[in-house]
């Protein structure tokens, strides 16, 4: 119907056009505003209709839902978990009895699975309700859901129990958990042999994605565990942060998968570090009764795991790693002398040392290698140390001696590298100079100075300063001065004879390796006569000596072994080019 | 017919040994969490406690009361403070009338022979905790709730609730000895209903009307 509106609109505006009451450019105005309003519904608004209407429809339904809900029983709501449970199930065993492990089927399967899991789990304790406890909930689900992890190899699924340990831990489960934190250590932990299941199938995609996972909910689910501590736990996270990372540096360095390890770990150490030399942070260690039993136990098997990997792990790579694990053992170490009683400047002191060690190490692996991210996190841990001291809330007396240790460790690293830059150039420049023998160079010196004698008259209009007579009739000077100018330091004081030939015809470096003629062969061969016709050798002397011209024959032998004697080389007194001054040579 | 290979080497048995036995803790997990209600309803300790029943609000309505309990704090037993959302143990008594007595709170659970219930910190003061137990909703009809609004300061609402290693189920909610849900106007209107029916069974023996029992006032003020 609109269309054949739309028809007859178009024929009409077409005959008042031919008729004169509309002009062209009326027309095509009419036709622009009709399509404007024909147009129909705009996109966005209709997205917006869209889910509007959605929602209403889903809140009716969730609405009739609830009020049928309320009607029933407690068997019925039992029932209808267990039900969606035991199909979930049958559903891992379908992907199971079809292979789909690892396949993205199986994630499907046991990413529902794992959802039904939470929701049958949610009926229940609504139902038979004794209390809810948000956090014991988190708890069993995640303990619940693990297994299909491993039954059915799904990264999906290791997200789900990520976030499920995260919720747990944001919701203050580790102070009621049996173990407290440790209880959350074991549960990351029980993840740990994920990783084995999936590199024995080669899996890299699962393989990135679990590790990332991973790496971020170690380092949220301490954050977040660390904050109903009494005290910030930089020791446990050093040691935590040096053991990922050196589980990163035994991947293979091209695999993808060791990327999160290593820097996640290498930022965390650095952060330890950096909390490490504030002194606030210390207050709590000083002040509490003692460590946790469990903090302890984690932080002896992460030094030990830290050992092991530092013997056998970690591949090629060496001096970064040490430096990196040497971070808890200083930390320890400064727990140790604060909780002994001997509380002073001297953690705050080695801690922010060796930070800027580390970040200036990190500087210049990046300049050297040309690793810009090495170079950019080590800008950023100099940084966050000064900002840290200024902005920590606390000044301490150690600020200005940072600051002038930063920056005298700047400059000096700023005048070495420019310092190893300039000889590395000269070094190479030597080298490519060396190349040439005396008659390149001297050809070179040619080119350029007839390319300066060219350039003569420009140089002179741009110089007003410089007399124009005086600097046309000192071309060669000026040339011959560019070229010494150009030459380096070494070569200035070698004075070249220039050979007669080549000041006649100045060769072009192209032409100064000339191909070798090919040699013909000067053989001959051996004539036998018999010992009769030899003539007696008293004879002979006269003869020979008169056969002299015969030489070429000679070569059967070493061209070496007895030389020819050259022809005396007529001498070629050198002269100066600055005696003829160029002028004969126009 | 090509019937599908059916053996299992020795790590797809595992596999299905391992997914049949989580299957069964799962369900083995629900039943847990039914049984352990039933268990507390069936052999709890019945103790009385007062209580102030409060209408829970929904979007999507709900079948059931918030229950806050007055008696919400105790005296600290343990030299160690205790933090804020930690579990501890109200340990509990039963006067001569039936009521509980706390008798005090601690991190650990009563000798042998002591009741407790299980609670968590809400604060901690001069020597009392603060605390809030885990059993504090109370299934009820969603037209049977309204009942609530009839309570006034002077009247006496009594939870009644079972007990048994810490957990508790309210069994009911009695003000001034009488159930809450047959205070209300869906019981009012169950009754007239059943009033209705008996009338309609003495319509059909020859009595009439004039005005309708559902359209009288549920309750007399």
């Amino acid at each position: 119907m609109e269309h054949i509106e739309m028809k007859w609109l178009e024929q009409q505006i077409r005959e008042w056009e031919s008729k004169g009451w509309v002009s062209h450019e009326g027309a095509v105005q009419i036709r622009h505003i009709l399509e404007m309003k024909t147009g129909g519904i705009p996109l966005p608004l209709l997205i917006i209709v869209m889910a509007l209407g959605l929602a209403i429809a889903g809140m009716a339904l969730i609405w009739g839902l609830s009020g049928f809900w309320y009607q029933t029983g407690f068997a019925f709501r039992i029932g209808l978990a267990a039900g969606l449970l035991l199909f979930s199930q049958i559903a891992v065993g379908a992907g199971m009895l079809r292979s789909q492990q690892g396949t993205w089927a199986g994630e499907a399967i046991a990413v529902t699975h794992i959802l039904i899991l939470g929701v049958a789990l949610a009926i229940a304790l609504q139902t038979y309700y004794v209390g809810w406890d948000t956090s014991s909930y988190l708890a069993g689900w995640a303990l619940l859901s693990l297994p299909v992890i491993y039954l059915l190899r799904s990264a999906g699924a290791v997200i789900l129990y990520a976030l499920g340990v995260l919720f747990w831990a944001a919701s203050g489960g580790p102070v009621n958990a049996p173990g407290g934190a440790a209880f959350m250590w074991i549960l990351l932990v029980l993840l740990v042999p994920f990783y084995g299941l999936l590199q024995s199938h080669n899996d890299e995609i699962r393989l990135s994605v679990y590790s990332w996972t991973l790496t971020i909910t170690v380092f949220a689910a301490f954050g977040l565990a660390a904050l109903d501590a009494e005290y910030i736990p930089f020791l446990l996270l050093a040691t935590l942060a040096a053991a990922i990372m050196l589980t990163g540096y035994s991947i293979d360095i091209r695999k993808a998968w060791g990327v999160p390890f290593r820097w996640f770990g290498r930022g965390a150490a650095a952060g330890s570090l950096l909390i490490s030399s504030l002194p606030a942070s210390w207050y709590g260690i000083a002040r509490i009764q003692g460590f946790h039993w469990t903090t302890i136990t984690v932080t002896v098997i992460l030094f030990l795991s830290i050992m092991a990997l530092l013997l056998k792990g970690v591949k090629k790579r060496f001096w970064g790693p040490v430096l990196y694990a040497g971070i808890p053992v200083i930390i320890a170490a400064e727990t140790m002398l604060v909780r002994s009683g001997l509380y002073s400047s001297v953690p705050l002191i080695v801690s922010s040392i060796y930070l800027i060690f580390i970040g200036f190490y990190e500087m210049v692996q990046g300049i050297q290698s040309g690793h810009t991210k090495h170079t950019k996190f080590g800008v950023c841990v100099l940084l966050c140390l000064v900002a840290a001291f200024f902005w920590g809330g606390s000044v301490s007396p150690l600020v200005p001696v940072v600051a002038i240790v930063i920056l005298a460790l700047v400059l000096v690293q700023i005048r070495r590298t420019s310092d190893s830059r300039r000889d590395a150039a000269e070094r190479a420049r030597h080298r490519t100079d060396l190349r040439h023998n005396v008659t390149t160079v001297r050809a070179n010196r040619k080119t350029r100075s007839r390319r300066k004698k060219q350039q003569t008259p420009v140089r002179v209009t741009e110089d007003p300063a410089v007399p124009a007579e005086e600097t046309a009739d000192t071309p060669d000077t000026a040339g011959t001065a560019d070229a010494g100018e150009d030459m380096p330091e070494w070569m200035k004081a070698i004075h070249m004879p220039e050979l007669k030939e080549e000041q006649k015809s100045p060769a072009p470096p192209a032409d100064t390796v000339k191909p070798r003629e090919p040699e013909l062969s000067r053989f001959t061969p051996p004539v036998f006569h018999n010992p009769d016709d030899i003539p007696l050798p008293q004879a002979a002397p006269a003869r020979e000596k008169t056969q002299t011209p015969a030489a070429p024959a000679r070569p059967h032998g070493s061209p070496w072994g007895n030389a020819a004697p050259r022809p005396e080389r007529e001498k070629h007194f050198t002269h100066s080019p600055w005696s003829s001054e160029g002028g004969d040579r126009k | 017919m090509k019937l599908p290979d059916m053996t299992l080497s020795s790590d797809s048995r595992v596999k299905w040994f391992v997914l049949i036995l989580v299957s069964l803790i799962q369900l083995a997990v629900l039943g847990y969490i039914g049984w352990r209600w039933h268990n507390i309803t069936v052999d709890g300790i019945p103790y009385q406690w007062q209580c102030v029943p409060r209408l829970e609000v929904s979007s999507f309505g709900t079948d059931y009361i918030r229950v806050v309990f007055p008696q919400d704090t105790a005296p600290w037993m343990d030299v160690a403070e205790p933090e804020e959302h930690q579990t501890i143990y109200v340990h509990i008594a039963r006067d001569d009338k039936g009521m509980m007595e706390i008798k005090g709170a601690s991190a650990s659970k009563p000798l042998i022979g002591g009741d407790y219930m299980e609670a968590r910190v809400v604060s901690y003061h001069d020597g009392n905790v603060q605390f809030q137990v885990g059993f504090n909703r109370y299934r009820i009809a969603p037209d049977k709730a309204d009942g609530i609004y009839d309570i006034t300061s002077g009247d006496s609402v009594i939870a009644s609730i079972r007990m048994k290693k810490g957990l508790g189920v309210i069994e009911g909610i009695y003000v001034n000895g009488i159930p809450l849900e047959a205070s209300s106007n869906g019981a009012a209107m169950e009754a007239a209903r059943s009033a209705r029916q008996g009338d309609g069974g003495s319509r059909t023996s020859g009595r009439s009307r004039i005005i309708e029992s559902g359209m009288v006032p549920p309750k007399e003020e």
